[in-house]
């Protein structure tokens, strides 16, 4: 691998090469640390830290926290919050202490003080950790030497007239004792950077160069003028355009050009030129991991984004060879050219005030103090410890700081919050089985359908619902009849093999309504493009100019009067159709045209078996993909379905439909002994999470009196499509909480249409479970939209496959939504992508804050703002040895079970006992007595007027009312 | 006759100026009670004041419409002498662009209550706009130099405090501090411009600048001064060479606000401005042709430029000052119907586009997919075989920012660096006298 490097390279360079080895490696385990998140409209939700994923999540929380800057919990005032609002009982508290200090909880840390009693104080009330001009600023300037801490009952007792003399006495005796171990208490060094990390000015004179350049190089279609040759690397391109005219460039340029110009950069590739720059920095060999790290995460956003593009060509319309390591040899040359300058011209840094050092007495001072108010120790006590005991004392705070009480106190509420959904969820009896369904309805897993399926079955007795991961077993490349290009729609982890098209079986116009259309089209982008341009735009803006006005006007102030593009293309008089059958036709992408007959069947099959639907199987058979439209939002793609990789699924939906009808299809499936009768009929399509439609493919198709019966299905879908609109906007601020449904789903359309609406949907914002089992033992529960829903039956599965396919494919993806909202909640400037409102979309394919900063990854605060940072608990409805079976065999499932990353529980289809892998099953005993709110109606009767994320209720419709 | 009919205009003059201002006074109030902190009382405040504003400018409009000359009408008469007053001008024109900045501000108020819902910043956020639709008023009616002025700084002031809008981060700080120091370059000449009407001319009434009356007054000199210091105020404003550099930088504040400002109205006050004193630059052929030069220069660096942009705000904003720079050709060619025109459906183009910037990847996808439908791979057609010269240049502006911090600012913080030193020895002597 070296051969080719060293021919192409000066000689001079050969006999460095031994040392270029270690960079290669060095390179893509740095490249490990970026965010992995692609193109804006391939978004697919994943775990912010999937790289951490090996490691135990708490730990993997704080080594990332501590490398990216980032939080790993909600801030401990948050948790408090909750524990006072009765979200954290005590006892669940004291279980989890109990679990972290395991036997020593009893032992005295002084005499008089138990550990489990200081450990209680401290997770219950905490101290505020005060240092440097906070500290000096809270001694001189608040009451904390006049009062004691009122929010603990410890110091109750002491509270007089002369309190203010006790204060000041105790934080004399806490400053003495802190004298006393001075020498013992120093705070350890901040360890040094490596290599002389580059002080943040350089940084901030670089970045605004190396982000417009990166931008540049990486855009896929923003700018006119693509950068000129960009085949040949970005490294090449960089010294090409900067390379001798750097001196106008910066003020440092000229620094830059003597560089390039003296190490001959040009002959270098980026792994070269990196090594050089690094030896020049210097930068020794051990530190240049940690120092490149550094380096790229200080602009992680477009970092990652090289990377991706670098390793998922693919995923862009135009690729371009990036590369990680010539990013950063650009950006080590770029710093090197800016100190050097620096050094000569140094400009005063406003960032850089003088940090008075920490008084480390004061700091230990502080927390005696407090620890004394905690445990309501007095002043007199303090005198008496000798300085064993304080050294212990401070020992005991340290090993209980603020992160460790993070961590316990998340710990407690999730446990707590778990455990109540599981004790109420159990507690939900079987229904009586009500004979044959008159309608089956397949949809996505999706928290989203949770509301739409409870609706329906409410409304309509003899309902059946389904939840199949939302491609439907069809991986495929799609083209719809008016797509540029055909994209993949299925999970991210699959590369589809296959090619479908659609293609028009009875036009509605002739082809010279598709010239018409064209011409617009056209005419369209030419005004469109023609704004911008010096010439166009000088005609274009004084001829029709002001009458942008009307769409402005239409688009801002009256959204939902506006459809334009919406259910158009579906209608009845264009009848389409899927090429599903295998053709002789190159596809533009994948490997074939088309399924076989024996694919097909396979595919149905597998996907029929997965939910238990083999038998009684209702006239009509609904399969529905989600999707999502919204206008004014860069996350559009983060709305649809994560099961088609971010795009839409009624293309799979439709797929699958049509291949269930098809007669040889059938005939396939009752070799295989799944009998679909002759007159039931499946028919595919797509509901919009946004604005709440439903859109039904190929009606057109159906049997006669299957059309007859459609009618009718219609009617019902829009009636639900009303009121689970009505539950959606309960969630949103601005809708008053009594509006009835009709008015409700209009809101919602609009929203969608809405041009001002930075929040057109709350997406899987409160996602917190997942129950894997047959709908009978969740059906009747309120579960808020919080649950993702997969069916799945235990009785035809004795071998356990379809659950290890099952739980193999489903479990990471969402835990991986899970995940993403979880961290983008937790720290949404730094894990998430910040407030959408100054969001600049670049180059196609990310966000930036304003027109100069990082690219924004995660989620944007305005999808997540009313979120519960909740890992997951999955609950399956199977025999516990068997899943156990399954998550031993699977690593990817192992890790993220064993890891915690996600909470696994069981409960026995039979027995119904319940075992919960977190080890709380008897705590979720105890509380299965607690009671349930029973609500006999519909479940507007439960949560109207309510707008907070609400525990689980079981509804019982009113029979005979329908 | 009826006296409030008969001073029906009036009112609605008055009630067209100051209707913004009810918007600042309840934002104020809900920074300082908190008990009316309440979004829901500011959003019916907004939607209240900016109705107001627009039925007060069509009934102006309708009542001004019917006069054909139209007398100063005083805002604000400053006490001890006549020779400074806050004058508005309400004659066709202004009326006609007070309108359509209530009907434009309309709008991205209604934009922005929703778009700006439950952000921290939303009560500082409508105190600005407040301010700045009053200004833009002020200046849009202006009837005298102390009110342009006035208008002018609101103006200034609120656009740099709403790009710093997120000051939680450094570089919406910076780059605030950045359009401001532009914009107190142009202040200055106006406030010179100002200085100079009164001393030379007698008052700060505009009529007579407006309709070219003031060079039968005044010398060819002194006219060229005032028109050269009202240029610059303009291509402050407007970001016309040599002040480019700031408009990409005043990207960093939320949507609706770089659209109001960067793609509408702000950057079109230096337009309107020299649009009103289009009578001046003809007394002048120096100041004319400096104008004409300044407008193409800015028309074909903007577009060049834009070219290269690769976020879709900058590259709306450079697009943006190509068609102003050909507006102030045109006005500078004594076209001043064309850029009227011109200059309102820019407008109107340029902040549809800016507030639906966030919506490109949507547009872009079904424009292609109209334009293409299925099997055709040809894409809209991109240059790329161009000299690397003129590709560095359009990507990195014009190099403007390096111009100016070698020219400009660099020899500024020279001096004062002296200075600086200066003053330590004089004050370290004289320290040191006193001791001794």
């Amino acid at each position: 691998m070296r051969t080719s490097t060293c021919d192409a390279s000066p000689p001079m360079m050969s006999a460095e090469l031994e040392s270029v080895v270690p960079l290669q490696e060095i390179v893509p385990r740095v490249a490990d640390l970026l965010p992995a998140q692609g193109p804006l409209d391939l978004f697919v939700h994943h775990n912010t830290l999937h790289h951490f994923e090996d490691r135990p999540f708490e730990r993997a929380v704080a080594e990332a926290g501590a490398l990216f800057g980032c939080e790993p919990y909600m801030d401990e005032r948050w948790y408090r919050a909750r524990w006072n609002a009765g979200e954290i009982s005590d006892d669940v508290a004291r279980r989890v202490l109990q679990a972290e200090l395991a036997e020593r909880d009893e032992e005295d840390v002084v005499p008089g003080l138990r550990r489990d009693a200081l450990w209680w104080a401290l997770l219950k009330y905490g101290i505020e950790e005060l240092r440097g001009q906070a500290l000096r600023w809270t001694l001189a300037e608040s009451d904390a030497l006049r009062r004691f801490r009122r929010d603990t009952p410890a110091t109750q007792p002491w509270r007089s007239r002369s309190e203010c003399s006790l204060v000041m006495g105790l934080w004399e005796a806490s400053l003495e004792a802190a004298r006393r171990v001075a020498a013992a208490a120093a705070p350890s060094n901040r360890g040094l950077d490596p290599g002389g990390e580059p002080p943040n000015r350089l940084h901030r004179a670089v970045a605004p160069l190396l982000i417009r350049f990166t931008a540049a190089f990486l855009d896929q279609g923003i700018a006119s003028w693509v950068l000129p040759r960009r085949e040949r690397g970005m490294l090449r391109c960089f010294i090409d355009l900067y390379g001798r005219r750097a001196g106008w460039v910066e003020s440092w340029g000229a620094a830059l050009a003597q560089l390039i110009d003296d190490e001959r950069h040009a002959d270098l590739d980026g792994l070269q030129s990196l090594h050089m720059s690094l030896r020049a920095w210097p930068v020794a060999d051990e530190d240049r991991e940690a120092f490149l790290t550094n380096q790229a995460l200080a602009l992680r956003g477009w970092a990652g984004m090289v990377r991706q593009v670098e390793q998922h060509p693919e995923r862009v319309p135009h690729p371009v060879p990036a590369r990680l390591a010539d990013y950063l040899a650009i950006r080590l040359l770029l710093l090197r050219a800016a100190r050097a300058h620096d050094a000569v011209d140094s400009i005063a840094d406003p960032q850089a005030s003088d940090h008075r050092p920490d008084d480390p007495q004061l700091v230990t001072a502080w927390q005696l103090f407090q620890v004394a108010q905690l445990s309501g120790l007095s002043a007199m006590d303090l005198e008496r410890w000798s300085d064993a005991d304080i050294a212990a004392v401070l020992a005991e705070t340290k090993a209980c700081d603020a992160v460790t009480r993070r961590r316990l106190l998340h710990t407690a509420w999730e446990h707590d919050q778990r455990t109540r959904w599981l004790a109420a969820v159990t507690q939900n009896e079987t229904p009586q089985a009500a004979g044959r369904a008159d309608l089956q309805v397949i949809m996505c897993i999706d928290d989203r359908e949770e509301s739409f399926r409870r609706h329906l079955e409410e409304q309509f007795d003899g309902v059946e619902t389904f939840g199949l991961a939302g491609y439907f077993g069809v991986a495929m490349f799609y083209q719809g009849l008016t797509d540029a290009h055909p994209r993949p729609l299925c999970p991210g982890s699959i590369v589809p093999e296959t090619y479908v098209f659609e293609r028009t079986v009875v036009a509605r116009d002739t082809g010279r309504g598709q010239r018409t259309n064209r011409i617009l089209a056209n005419l369209e982008h030419q005004v469109h493009h023609g704004r911008d341009s010096l010439v166009r735009g000088s005609i274009v803006m004084p001829l029709v100019g002001l009458f942008a006005i009307v769409p402005l006007v239409l688009k801002v102030v009256f959204p939902w009067l506006d459809r334009s593009g919406r259910t158009r293309r579906h209608s009845a008089d264009e009848q389409t159709e899927l090429v599903l059958h295998r053709e002789d036709v190159a596809p533009p992408r994948g490997r074939v045209t088309g399924f076989t007959t024996d694919q097909m069947i396979e595919i149905v099959a597998t996907q029929l078996r997965t939910i238990g639907l083999i038998e009684n199987f209702a006239p009509l058979v609904l399969v529905l993909g989600h999707g999502s439209t919204s206008l004014n939002n860069p996350h559009e793609a983060a709305h649809d379905c994560g099961a088609c990789g971010g795009g839409r699924g009624g293309p799979n939906a439709r797929a699958f439909a049509a291949m269930a009808n098809d007669p040889d299809v059938r005939a396939g499936l009752a070799r295989q002994g799944i009998q679909i009768p002759e007159q039931t009929w499946f028919v595919g399509g797509l509901r919009n999470t946004c604005s709440n439609t439903v859109e039904l493919y190929d009606t057109w198709r159906c049997p006669q009196e299957v059309r007859a019966e459609l009618t009718h299905v219609q009617a019902k879908i829009e009636r639900v499509c009303a009121l689970e609109a009505h539950e959606r906007s309960r969630k949103f601020e601005t809708v008053a909480p009594q509006l009835p449904p009709r008015l409700a789903w209009l809101h919602v359309r609009g929203r969608a249409n809405d041009l001002a609406q930075p929040r057109p949907e709350y997406g899987h914002a409160t996602n917190a479970f997942c129950i894997v089992g047959p709908r009978r033992f969740s059906r009747g529960l309120f579960l808020d939209r919080r649950a993702f829903l997969v069916s799945y039956e235990p009785d035809i599965d004795a071998d356990g496959k379809v659950l290890a396919a099952l739980l193999e494919s489903v479990g990471p993806v969402v835990a991986g939504i899970n995940l993403e909202y979880y961290f983008s909640y937790v720290d949404p400037q730094r894990y998430g992508a910040g407030t959408k409102l100054p969001h600049n979309v670049s180059g196609l394919i990310g966000v930036m804050d304003g027109a100069r900063s990082d690219l924004r990854t995660g989620l944007p605060w305005q999808m997540t703002e009313i979120h519960e940072p909740l890992r997951l608990t999955m609950l399956v409805y199977a025999p516990d040895d068997r899943v156990r079976g399954i998550v031993e065999r699977s690593p990817q499932l192992h890790r993220l079970v064993a890891n915690r990353w996600l909470h696994l529980c069981t409960c026995h289809p039979y027995g119904r006992s319940l075992n919960d892998w977190s080890g709380f099953s008897t705590l979720v005993r105890e509380r299965a007595q607690t009671i349930v709110p029973r609500i006999s109606g519909h479940s507007s009767d439960y949560y109207g007027g309510r707008r907070d994320p609400l525990p689980v209720a079981i509804i019982a419709p009113v029979r005979g009312q329908r | 006759m009826n006296p409030l009919a008969a001073n029906g205009d009036l009112v609605a003059l008055y009630a067209l100026v100051l209707a913004p201002v009810g918007i600042v006074l309840v934002a104020v109030a809900s920074a300082l009670v908190p008990a009316l902190r309440r979004e829901a009382l500011l959003r019916r405040t907004v939607a209240l004041s900016m109705s107001v504003t627009t039925v007060a400018a069509i009934v102006a409009l309708a009542a001004g419409a019917s006069r054909v000359s139209s007398t100063p009408v005083a805002l604000w008469q400053f006490a001890g002498g006549q020779h400074f007053s806050m004058l508005l001008q309400p004659d066709l024109p202004a009326l006609i662009f007070a309108l359509f900045i209530a009907a434009i501000c309309g709008v991205v108020a209604a934009f922005s209550v929703r778009y700006l819902h439950r952000e921290p910043g939303f009560y500082r956020y409508f105190l600005f706009f407040g301010l700045f639709v009053h200004g833009m008023m002020l200046v849009s009616l202006a009837g005298s130099v102390e009110t342009l002025l006035v208008g002018w700084e609101l103006i200034g002031l609120s656009s740099a405090m709403l790009v710093g809008f997120f000051h939680e981060r450094p570089e919406p700080v910076e780059s605030a501090l950045f359009v401001y120091a532009a914009y107190r370059i142009g202040d200055a000449a106006m406030l010179a411009a100002a200085m100079l009407l009164h001393h030379w001319g007698g008052s700060g009434a505009l009529a007579t600048l407006f309709q070219g009356e003031l060079s039968v007054v005044l010398s060819a000199w002194q006219l060229l001064c005032i028109g050269l210091l009202l240029l610059t105020a303009a291509a402050a404003k407007g970001a016309l060479l040599p002040f480019s550099g700031w408009l990409p930088r005043a990207m960093e504040g939320p949507t609706p606000s770089s659209a109001v400002y960067y793609g509408a109205l702000s950057v079109h006050a230096g337009c309107y401005l020299l649009w009103r004193a289009e009578p001046l630059l003809a007394t002048s052929p120096v100041a004319r042709s400096l104008a004409l030069a300044t407008g193409l220069l800015t028309a074909l660096y903007g577009t060049i430029v834009m070219r290269a942009q690769t976020d879709i705000k900058t590259r709306i904003a450079y697009a943006s000052l190509s068609q102003t720079g050909l507006i102030v050709a045109e006005i500078a060619l004594g076209w001043t119907t064309l850029a009227f025109v011109h200059m309102l459906g820019h407008i109107c183009v340029r902040l549809l586009e800016l507030l639906a910037a966030p919506n490109v990847l949507h547009e872009h996808h079904a424009i292609e997919n109209r334009r293409h439908g299925r099997g055709v791979t040809a894409h809209v057609r991109r240059r790329s075989d161009l000299p690397g010269w003129l590709y560095t240049f359009a990507l990195e502006r014009g190099y403007l920012d390096v111009v100016i911090a070698r020219c400009i600012v660099g020899p500024i913080l020279r001096l004062a660096r002296m200075l600086d030193a200066l003053d330590r020895r004089l004050s370290g002597s004289a320290h040191s006298r006193g001791a001794s």
